[in-house]
């Protein structure tokens, strides 16, 4: 081990709880990041897992307001097995209570994919007829019990069971109303389905070779080009969610560096504080012999160790987040995370995390090399001039590694570039008006209580760490204020 | 020898004209009041100050010519320094405080020297002790047997009983004398204790940053 390692680990044992405020700093900085990017690549993996179960077959051919003719069906069912889906929204009346409901008739052989299911205490396994399936939030808005009769269109349905499971519903797309399901014989019974009725028709058809579903549709589309038929394919079932999910985690990403940012504050005045206290003992090597590029080292394996004891449980919990997220809040997601080991988010966290720790110890690590042996003799005067270039051209390619990085992680570059420049010109502002704030405070007449006359000069004394603490209050401020705002414009 | 510290125009004279040769194996007692330039003499003979005008030619170097580093460097084996503070690394025990300028060095057995080092000024028993859990004292002691460990040519003391109370301050000296005659060590002593200057070969006197008397004794 070398002589910098072996300084540093003694000089921990008995003084690292100094270095607290940075383990926990980066601890809560890479848990956020890691926690967001596992959950979000999770939710995408299960998305792509369940993209055919979501589309209901490999290819599904799509028409509005009119079913397939006899000549277009044959043509489907020479590709594979079909199955034929006609979605609407109409109303659902029991009593005195309506509502709007997302209707959908299947016919016999839906679902090719995946498995419908009611609740315990279904009536039948699955509507025919004048039966109708609901889901649960439906039943409750309609005070509906299962063996009730409610009315779609102008044909009584008999609920026969609750919806527990619908493979197809996340592929459906948007919907306003709550699910209602009932077999061809019964959507013909509504007759909602009239010439001008909005409704949408369906053909998922399972293909021998899944691979060319792409191809199938749209050689299908293409032998009817004037029938308005558009194909999809499991790549693009569920792309609003799938796009919900990106912009989400997007956000969440955006406002995990903002607290990374104000976590990378803490670690700088962490870390100053811990190497201020350290003044004499550095000194006190550098009397003994130590030149100070060990001093750097011996410091560098210091905040390398304790970061690190701060970030591999952040990692660790960040990459259990969607199985505690499943566990927590699993029946209210619209998806099951695909629960699994995500490396890329935790190296992105982990490699972000030393980019804040590194950018915001250096002017302290830069510091702490440069005090002389003579303070043991004397209390020379804390080095506090600008730090050489070096160490300004080595922040420098910190922060554009740190920028780079967030810019290239997030989904919209373009907006994540926005928000870290947004970030760089509120940290600029802050930090002016902590430093107006201090040669104000200067100016003002000293009051003659001693209390407030400490706590005056403690702002803008020499060293003061006004400017930081102005910087950190209000960077945690504003992200407070715009999560707010954002939670009650969606809210809205 | 000039030493000038600060900058215009709080810049302040320190040592004025300073002109000292010292033997190897003299010891040498710097006397004089407080602020008479005592520690900065002694500060840029052990190269921790560098001096504004003139030249340090110490253990064979020329001081004025060598960086902080290459300073530090020059200190290693060569230069040992007793404190009035003691300065003692507080997150490291006796041992490993003895055994770092030894280890800084490169040289081996560190730990073997720097325990028999320890069992020489009596604190065999206490080599597992952090500096918080030993007396004043004891304290001093492990600050001694620091400076003694890596056998410099050059030992500087500066107020070492200035802590301590009578008698555990002279039983520290006769330690340190005894130590450093048995190294062939040349010391020089800060004190303020006319006594303790007695013991040296010579004692130089300053006031006011300059030498004003330097008498060899017997």
């Amino acid at each position: 081990m070398s002589i910098a390692a072996t300084l540093a680990f003694r000089d921990l044992r008995r003084g690292g709880r100094g270095l607290l405020l940075l383990a926990m700093c980066l601890f809560l900085g890479t848990a956020a990041l890691a926690g967001i990017g596992s959950l979000s690549a999770a939710m995408l993996a299960a998305l792509d897992a369940q993209g055919r179960a979501m589309l209901g077959g490999d290819v599904e051919l799509v028409v509005s307001q009119r079913r397939a003719t006899p000549a277009e069906l044959a043509a489907f069912t020479a590709a594979g097995p079909v199955a034929e889906v006609v979605s609407l929204r109409a109303m659902a009346h029991k009593g005195d209570q309506d509502t709007l409901v997302e209707l959908r008739g299947v016919d016999d052989r839906w679902p090719l994919v995946g498995r419908f299911r009611l609740a315990p205490g279904a009536l039948a396994a699955r509507p025919h007829g004048a039966q109708v399936a609901i889901a649960p939030a439906l039943a409750d808005r309609l005070g509906a019990r299962v063996g009730d009769t409610i009315r779609l269109g102008t044909q009584p349905f008999r609920v026969i069971g609750l919806i527990a499971e619908e493979p197809d519903k996340l592929g459906a797309g948007f919907a306003l109303g709550s699910p209602a399901l009932v077999d061809m014989a019964g959507l013909d019974a509504s007759a909602l389905l009239q010439p001008g009725s909005l409704y949408r028709s369906g053909y998922r058809i399972a293909l021998a070779d899944p691979t060319r579903a792409e191809a199938t549709g749209k050689r299908l589309a293409a032998r009817f080009p004037d029938a308005g038929w558009t194909p999809r394919t499991t790549e693009n079932a569920g792309r609003g969610l799938r796009g919900g999910i990106a912009t989400l985690g997007q956000f969440l990403l955006l406002v995990g560096l903002a607290a990374l940012a104000i976590a990378g504050v803490g670690v700088g005045s962490g870390v100053t504080a811990y190497l201020a206290a350290r003044t004499k003992m550095v000194a006190t090597l550098k009397v003994l012999g130590a030149r100070s590029t060990l001093i750097a080292r011996l410091f560098l394996i210091e905040l390398a160790l304790v970061g690190a004891a701060g970030m591999l449980p952040g990692l660790a919990l960040g990459a259990a987040v969607p199985w505690i997220v499943a566990r927590v809040a699993g029946d209210a997601l619209p998806i099951t995370p695909r629960l699994a080991f995500y490396p890329l988010p935790l190296v992105t966290a982990a490699v972000l995390g030393t980019l804040v720790a590194l950018l915001f110890a250096l002017p302290a690590l830069a510091q702490a090399r440069r005090v002389p042996a003579a303070t043991l003799l004397r209390d020379a005067l804390a080095d506090t001039g600008r730090p050489s270039w070096r160490v300004l051209a080595a922040m420098a390619a910190l922060l554009g590694a740190l920028v780079g990085l967030a810019v290239w992680s997030a989904a919209d570059h373009l907006l994540a570039a926005g928000f870290v420049a947004a970030i760089a010109g509120l940290v600029l502002l802050l930090w002016l008006v902590g430093i107006a704030l201090r040669r104000l405070l200067a100016r003002l007449p000293r009051p003659r209580a001693p209390l407030p006359r400490l706590a005056l000069a403690n702002l803008h004394r020499p060293g003061a760490a006004t400017d930081r603490l102005v910087v950190a209050l209000g960077l945690g401020f504003s992200l407070f204020v715009a999560l707010t705002a954002i939670d009650a414009s969606l809210s809205a | 020898m000039r030493l000038a510290l600060g900058k215009p125009p709080a810049r302040v004279d320190i040592l004025h004209g300073i002109d000292l040769t010292v033997e190897t194996g003299e010891t040498v007692a710097l006397l004089g009041a407080s602020g008479s330039g005592k520690s900065s003499l002694m500060a840029v003979l052990a190269g921790l100050e560098r001096p504004s005008a003139g030249e340090v030619q110490v253990v064979g170097l020329d001081f004025t010519k060598l960086d902080e580093d290459a300073l530090a460097v020059a200190r290693r084996g060569r230069i040992g320094i007793v404190l009035q503070a003691f300065h003692l690394l507080p997150t490291m025990t006796a041992l490993e405080n003895v055994a770092v300028p030894l280890e800084l060095a490169g040289e081996p057995d560190a730990f073997g020297r720097a325990q028999a080092e320890l069992a020489a000024v009596g604190l065999a028993a206490r080599t597992g002790h952090y500096p918080a859990q030993l007396s004043g004292g004891e304290q001093q002691r492990v600050a001694i047997a620091r400076a003694l460990v890596g056998r410099p040519a050059l030992l500087f003391a500066d107020e070492p009983t200035g802590n301590l109370d009578t008698t555990t301050g002279a039983a520290i000296m006769d330690l340190l004398f005894a130590r450093a005659a048995e190294a062939g060590t040349t010391m020089l002593v800060i004190t303020h204790d006319p006594a303790l200057a007695a013991r040296c070969a010579r004692v130089v006197e300053l006031a006011d940053g300059r030498i004003v008397a330097d008498t060899p004794r017997a």
